[in-house]
């Protein structure tokens, strides 16, 4: 889809304004999804002004689908052809590459072209035939990703970067450091979905959607500072003779990812670790999610079939859990 | 049929499709957008054209002149939604019309009731896809209800037009 | 006028055209009841619907091409407030108060989301249809799920 704007502006209280602190809140959609900027304070209009035209510029140089975008010019780049990247798309590239590595390539940045053959940039209704996924496959791979010297870099020949599970992070963190220049006292972005949030005075209240029921939720988490970002295969999936496929990708399978949990949530003051690692525990299964976390020294809450809420001990105190929902700390 | 049939036939069609056309300017005119109380809500002036097509010339023509109506409207300025409105509430009050003026004992003010409902349930139908919302289908008894009684005038309208076609000696009889 | 008994000098297989009934028949009278019956039950229907959901809570829900942009409680605005919605054909403004929400400007042509007046009741709605926005009151969840409201957003 182009860039299609729905600007929605929650207009200043017309009336209120004497007494209260003024909000702005403004709905965009990019990214492929409906993206709110919101702000308290006196600058509060500025700040989402300045965070939306920043999104665009770089929603321009970070999507694969844009024409003409770094991660587009890098796609078709080459061994003989190396391309020249900004500093911070270069700085963006080698932290993926480091969790690439970290995470053993269960979370890999080269998954464009499996993503291609799923369709999963489409609406996909069915499941790709064996060789076009073992073909994808053959190409993801974050080792064909070459960081050069003097911020070049090149792909091998069919690599396809896509940035999908890291920008929405990545960008959030961006527009917060931007907003927080201004006179704000509250700060909350939400990425469809992703939360990145920041209050002088309060804590902020996180709620974390059920993977069962639309409206319902598992739990609410109380943030100072920091993202909330939870992957599971309920936002986007599709079906076929009853069974279920989620947009989240096994890199090792070229499958849709079989999760023995339902929903992973990470809270972490790295937005861009946050988005990286809230799918790739989601693909690891529960075991491996648990250790990796504490390896890393990352808060999740973890959320399985049986109603059990599996939540990192630091977490004690500002995880509330919801009807139906029972937490266990470990760690 | 001979050739000269043919002609004459498509010469019916075209008359009746001037007539929709006209009819569906001058129905613009009468009564500007918005001015009836239900979203969606017309006279369907329009539609004593394709009941005479159909009482005159025959069912397949019909069709056509209500298809080749949406699609003329679409090009003097229609936009899209107007354009899929029309043409898929035309369809689905083809479809009860044709099989209605077959039906025993059911003159032309059933028919034109049984186009206005299925009309209604075209137009809810699109509305539904375009808003991709059940909300819409609320008007649908309304819309149903006040389009019926528009399909009484309209048949009402429509018997004047049909005996002084067969008055001027259009052989309408082949 | 020439009625259906010209029949008689016409060969069935020639005959191309309905049959031409001009008379108000007793067909008529079952359609038009059958249209009367079926729009009956609907209205019946959407107001067992209305008097299910009275006793919800009210929540104000906008929506484009289907997709929910906003939904809050209308309890939320006891200080009204002007939401502006930029939409294909230009700029919407929707007043939402605790009590009513309203269509205050459309650029749409026709204006009929705006003469839909206040919505008020669970079930009451606005349709923009050029501009595929859909302004209702829908029901929430009641007393008993207490959350949504109290959080300042949610992850998914």
């Amino acid at each position: 889809m182009s860039i299609l704007y729905v600007l929605f502006f929650l207009g200043n209280c017309l009336t209120a304004c004497q007494k209260k602190i003024p909000s702005q809140s403004l709905q965009i959609f990019a990214l492929d999804t409906f993206i709110t900027l919101s702000a308290d304070g006196n600058e509060a209009e500025e700040a989402v002004k300045a965070a939306s035209s920043s999104l665009t510029a770089l929603e321009k140089r970070l999507s694969r689908h844009i024409e003409g975008s770094e991660i587009d010019n890098l796609n078709h780049s080459s061994f003989g052809s190396p391309v020249t990247l900004s500093d911070d798309v270069y700085a963006l590239l080698s932290k993926t590459l480091d969790m690439a590595s970290k995470t053993d390539g269960i979370f890999d940045p080269t998954v464009g072209a499996l993503m291609d053959v799923w369709g999963w940039n489409k609406d996909p209704d069915r499941i790709p035939q064996q060789d076009r996924i073992d073909e994808a496959l053959s190409t993801l791979d974050y080792s064909r990703i070459h960081l050069l010297d003097d911020h070049q870099a090149y792909v091998d020949e069919g690599t396809i970067v896509d940035l999908g599970g890291v920008a929405k992070g990545y960008i959030a963190d961006a527009l917060m450091q931007q907003m927080k220049k201004y006179d704000v006292v509250r700060i909350i972005l939400d990425l469809g979905g992703n939360i990145c949030g920041w209050a002088k005075d309060r804590a902020i209240k996180v709620g974390v959607r059920s993977p069962k029921e639309e409206s319902a939720m598992i739990a609410i988490v109380s943030v100072q500072e920091g993202s909330v970002i939870t992957s599971g295969a309920y936002e986007r999936y599709f079906e076929v003779d009853g069974k279920r496929y989620g947009h989240i990708m096994d890199t090792r399978t070229g499958y849709p990812v079989e999760s023995d949990m339902l929903s992973v949530t990470v809270i972490t003051e790295d937005g861009t670790l946050g988005d990286i690692l809230s799918t790739t525990l989601f693909a690891c299964g529960k075991e491996e999610a648990m250790e990796l976390s504490e390896q890393l020294g990352v808060h999740c809450i973890l959320c399985m079939q049986d109603g059990t809420l599996l939540v990192s001990e630091e977490l004690k105190g500002s995880v509330d859990a919801q009807q139906g929902w029972t937490i266990q700390y470990f760690g | 049929m001979t050739r000269s049939d043919v002609a004459y036939r498509i010469t019916k069609m075209a008359m009746m499709l001037a007539l929709a056309l006209v009819l569906s300017i001058l129905e613009a005119w009468l009564l500007p957008k918005g001015i009836l109380p239900i979203p969606g809500l017309k006279l369907g002036l329009a539609n004593i054209a394709i009941l005479v097509t159909l009482y005159c010339v025959g069912k397949k023509e019909a069709l056509a002149v209500a298809v080749m109506r949406s699609v003329m409207l679409l090009f003097f300025g229609g936009n899209v939604i107007g354009f899929s409105f029309s043409l898929i509430g035309g369809i689905a009050a083809w479809c009860a019309m044709s099989l209605l003026s077959e039906a025993r004992h059911v003159s032309i003010f059933g028919v034109s009731f049984g186009g206005a409902a299925c009309h209604s349930l075209g137009q809810i139908l699109v509305a539904v896809l375009v808003t991709r919302t059940l909300y819409v289908v609320i008007y649908l008894p309304y819309l149903m209800l006040a389009s019926c009684a528009a399909g009484g005038v309209i048949a009402f309208l429509t018997i004047p037009v049909v005996k002084a076609l067969d008055h001027f000696g259009m052989e309408m009889i082949q | 006028m020439r009625n259906k008994d010209g029949q008689s000098n016409i060969s069935a297989k020639k005959r191309h055209y309905p049959e031409r009934r001009f008379k108000f028949a007793s067909g008529d009278v079952l359609i038009l009841l059958a249209v009367v019956i079926a729009s009956a039950i609907m209205l019946v229907g959407v107001l067992f619907y209305e008097q299910s959901v009275k006793s919800k809570t009210r929540y104000v829900q906008i929506s484009m091409d289907g997709q929910v942009l906003f939904k809050r409680d209308l309890s939320e605005f006891e200080e009204p407030m002007e939401y502006q919605l930029t939409v294909p054909e230009g700029m919407m403004v929707i007043y939402i108060s605790s009590e009513e929400v309203y269509v205050k400007e459309s650029p749409c042509e026709d204006k009929i989301c705006v003469k839909e007046g206040a919505l008020t009741h669970v079930g009451d709605g606005a349709v923009c249809l050029p501009n595929r926005v859909v302004v209702q009151i829908v029901a929430g969840e009641g007393e008993s799920q207490k959350g949504p409201q109290d959080v300042d957003a949610v992850a998914r």
